[in-house]
C-alpha cells in the first residue's frame, strides 16, 4: 500500500463519471416499455413464457455459432478486434474480415461500442464517417452520434458529426434513423437520399439532396399551434392522431422548452380522447404547462376538468393541491378553504396536508 | 411522458396567513411532475406513458449503480433494462408506491447478483467473454494518475472478492449509501451487511487506503 498518498474518501462516485449514455438510455428506454404490455401487472408473467422461450433459443443459435466457427465478434483484416479509429490530417480506413469497411475523415474518431454476432455498434465522436457494410452478413450495423442513431444491415453510407448536429447519407441500400429530433423518432433512407438532424437547440429538421438523387418528403415544420380548450366537448381537430403519439410530441417540445407546442398536443389529448385512462395525467401535465405559462384560470379550470375524471388516489391529491395553491394565489380564499376542506375529508392522511395547513390554516 | 420541468410557482400568501400593509410572498418549493406513487398508480391502471415517466425519472441512477457494480457497460444495460422489465411487470405488487425508486434498486442489485452467478457458471464452462470496461478506474473522470492507480487496485481487489462482499462494498464505498440502505437493497440484515462491508474493506486496505464514512449506529 503507497502509504504517501492520502486515503480514497467515500463516497468514491464522486470520482467518476457521473451521467451514463444518453443513447444507452434512450436504447433501453424504447425496448423497456415496447415490452411492457397494456396491462404492466401481468407482463411479467407473461415475459416469463417468452423469456424461456428465448433462452431455448438462443442457446441453440449459440450451439450452432460455435459449431460453424462463427467468430463471437467482427473481426478487423488482420484478426484484430476493432477498439477505435482516428484520423489525423488525413482519411483513415479500417477494412474487416467480411469485407466491410470504415473510413474516418480528418480529424475525426470512431470508437467500437459493443461487437456480438448479432451487432456491431460504434460511436461516432467527431468527424465524418463512411461505412461501406457487406450485404448479407449476420450482424446489425448501428452507428451511434449524440443526437441519431442509424442502423443498417448491407449498404454504403455516410455519417458526419458536427457541433450542431448529425448529417447521414446514404449511397447504397437502405438506413434507418433513429432520433428524437425526428417528427415520428424515425425514418428510412434510401439510396441517394440524405438527412440532417439538428441538435435538440436547434430544433430544425432539414432533408436536402444528396448524390443528385431526389430526398423523401417530410412533414413540414411543425406549426405551435394554439392549444384547445381543455372541456371535453370542444371540436375534435380534423388530423386525428394516437394519445401516444400526441404524448410524445408533448415530450419533445417540453425538452426543448416550447411549451404552447406541449400545451397543443397535451389540449387535443384532453379534448379528443377524454375516456383514454391517459387523459387525465395528461389534463393534470397540461395544468402544469398552463401554469408555466402564467396562464392560472385556464388551468384552474383544467385541474377542475382532471378531478372530474375521478383520477388515481395520488393524482387526485396532487391535483387538489394544485387547484389549492391557485385559488389562493388568486385570493380565492373560500375556494380554497373549500378545496382543503374535501381534502382533509379524502386523505386524511395525505402527504400534501403539512403543505396545504400552511397554504389554508385549519379552522377549529 | 416525461416531467422535465422544474418550476417554482411564485403564489402570494393566502389572505388570512399575510398581514394586510405588506404583500408577503410564498414561494412553492420547485415540484417535478406528479410523485412517484401517482405514476404507479396510473401505470397499473394501464397508463403507459407513466412508465415512461418512471423510466425517466429512475433510469439514469440505475443505470450507473449497475454499471459500478458490474463493472461491464453492455451487461449493465441488459440488467437495468431486465430491471426496469420487472419491476413495471410487477407493479401492482408494490405496497408503497412511493417507495418505486427503492424498489428497482433493490430488483436490480438482485439482478446484478443473478448475472454475477451468470458468470462464474460459463467461466468455469470456459464460454467467458467480455471485458471490464466500467472498472472504477475506466470509469475515473477528472483524476490524477495516482488516484486512478489507487482506483485501479480497488479494482483488483474487488474482482477476487465473494459477490456478496463486493457488491455491499461498493454500495457503501462508491455509492455512499447508508448501513441501512446497503442492507434494504442487497436483502439481508444490518448486521450482516455491515459484516460484508467490513470483510471487504479488510481485503480492500490491504491494496489501498479507502476511508469510509463512520457507522450511523
Amino acid at each position: 500500500m503507497n502509504s504517501d498518498r492520502p486515503p480514497l474518501q467515500a463516497p468514491l462516485a464522486r470520482l467518476l463519471e457521473s451521467s451514463p449514455a444518453r443513447p444507452a438510455l434512450q436504447r433501453m428506454r424504447a425496448r423497456v416499455l415496447a415490452r411492457t404490455r397494456q396491462d404492466p401487472g401481468r407482463a411479467w408473467k407473461f415475459g416469463l413464457g417468452w423469456g424461456l422461450a428465448t433462452t431455448v433459443v438462443v442457446a441453440a443459435a449459440v450451439f450452432v455459432f460455435q459449431s460453424q466457427g462463427v467468430p463471437a465478434s467482427l473481426l478487423t483484416r488482420d484478426g484484430q478486434e476493432f477498439r477505435d479509429l482516428s484520423a489525423h490530417g488525413t482519411v483513415a480506413t479500417q477494412h474487416f474480415a467480411d469485407g466491410s469497411s470504415l473510413s474516418i475523415g480528418a480529424s475525426g474518431r470512431v470508437v467500437a461500442l459493443s461487437s456480438t454476432p448479432q451487432e456491431f455498434s460504434v460511436l461516432l465522436e467527431r468527424g465524418r464517417l463512411d461505412v461501406h457494410v457487406v450485404p448479407g452478413g449476420p450482424r446489425r450495423w448501428v452507428v451511434e452520434g449524440k443526437w441519431a442513431r442509424v442502423e443498417v444491415v448491407g449498404t454504403r453510407f455516410f455519417v458526419e458529426r458536427r457541433p450542431n448536429g448529425i448529417s447521414v447519407g446514404v449511397s447504397e441500400g437502405v438506413v434507418v434513423v433513429r432520433s428524437a429530433q425526428l417528427p415520428e423518432g424515425v425514418m428510412r433512407l434510401a439510396a441517394g437520399q440524405s438527412l440532417d438532424v439538428l441538435s435538440p437547440t436547434h430544433p430544425v429538421i432539414e432533408n436536402r439532396p444528396s448524390l443528385g438523387a431526389p430526398t423523401l418528403p417530410l412533414e413540414p415544420p411543425q406549426a405551435i399551434r394554439k392549444a384547445l380548450d381543455p372541456s371535453p366537448k370542444a371540436p375534435v381537430a380534423a388530423h386525428v392522431r394516437s394519445v401516444t403519439d400526441l404524448l410524445d410530441e408533448a415530450d419533445r417540445a417540453r425538452a426543448r422548452g416550447a411549451w404552447p407546442e406541449a400545451e397543443g398536443a397535451l389540449a387535443r389529448i384532453v379534448a379528443e380522447y377524454p375516456t383514454d385512462a391517459r387523459s387525465s395525467l395528461a389534463g393534470y401535465g397540461l395544468g402544469v404547462v398552463q401554469l408555466r405559462r402564467g396562464k392560472q384560470m385556464v388551468a384552474l379550470e383544467t385541474f377542475e376538468w382532471v378531478l372530474g375524471q375521478r383520477p388515481p388516489r395520488s393524482l387526485w391529491e396532487d391535483t387538489l393541491l394544485r387547484l389549492i395553491e391557485l385559488h389562493a394565489s388568486l385570493g380565492q380564499m373560500d375556494r380554497a378553504a373549500e378545496r382543503a376542506a374535501d381534502y382533509r375529508a379524502r386523505f386524511p392522511e395525505g402527504r400534501h396536508q403539512l403543505t396545504i395547513a400552511r397554504l389554508v390554516p385549519q379552522t377549529p | 411522458m416525461s416531467w422535465p420541468l422544474a418550476f417554482a410557482v411564485v403564489l402570494p400568501a393566502p389572505a388570512a396567513a399575510r398581514p394586510t400593509s405588506t404583500l408577503v410572498e410564498l414561494v412553492v418549493p420547485a415540484r417535478q411532475g406528479p410523485s412517484d406513487a401517482s405514476l404507479v398508480e396510473c401505470a397499473v391502471a394501464g397508463d403507459r406513458a407513466a412508465l415512461g415517466t418512471l423510466y425517466d425519472r429512475h433510469a439514469e441512477r440505475t443505470l450507473l449503480r449497475v454499471t459500478r457494480l458490474l463493472g461491464r457497460s453492455a451487461e449493465a444495460e441488459d440488467v437495468t433494462q431486465d430491471a426496469f422489465l420487472i419491476a413495471f411487470g410487477d407493479l401492482g405488487t408494490l405496497r408503497d408506491p412511493e417507495r418505486f425508486g427503492a424498489w428497482l434498486l433493490q430488483i436490480a442489485v438482485r439482478q446484478v447478483h443473478r448475472r454475477f452467478r451468470k458468470r462464474r457458471l460459463l467461466e468455469r464452462l470456459g464460454m467467458a467473454w467480455g471485458e471490464s470496461d466500467a472498472s472504477l478506474q475506466a470509469l475515473a473522470n477528472g483524476v490524477d494518475a495516482e488516484t486512478q492507480l489507487q482506483l485501479a487496485r480497488v479494482d483488483a481487489v474487488l474482482g477476487g472478492l465473494a459477490t456478496e462482499l463486493r457488491i455491499a462494498w461498493i454500495l457503501r464505498a462508491v455509492e455512499g449509501c447508508s448501513l441501512g440502505e446497503v442492507a434494504d437493497q442487497t436483502g439481508c440484515s444490518l448486521a450482516t451487511a455491515k459484516r460484508r462491508i467490513a470483510a471487504a474493506q479488510a481485503a480492500v486496505r490491504k491494496a489501498v487506503a479507502v476511508e469510509l464514512p463512520e457507522d450511523e449506529s
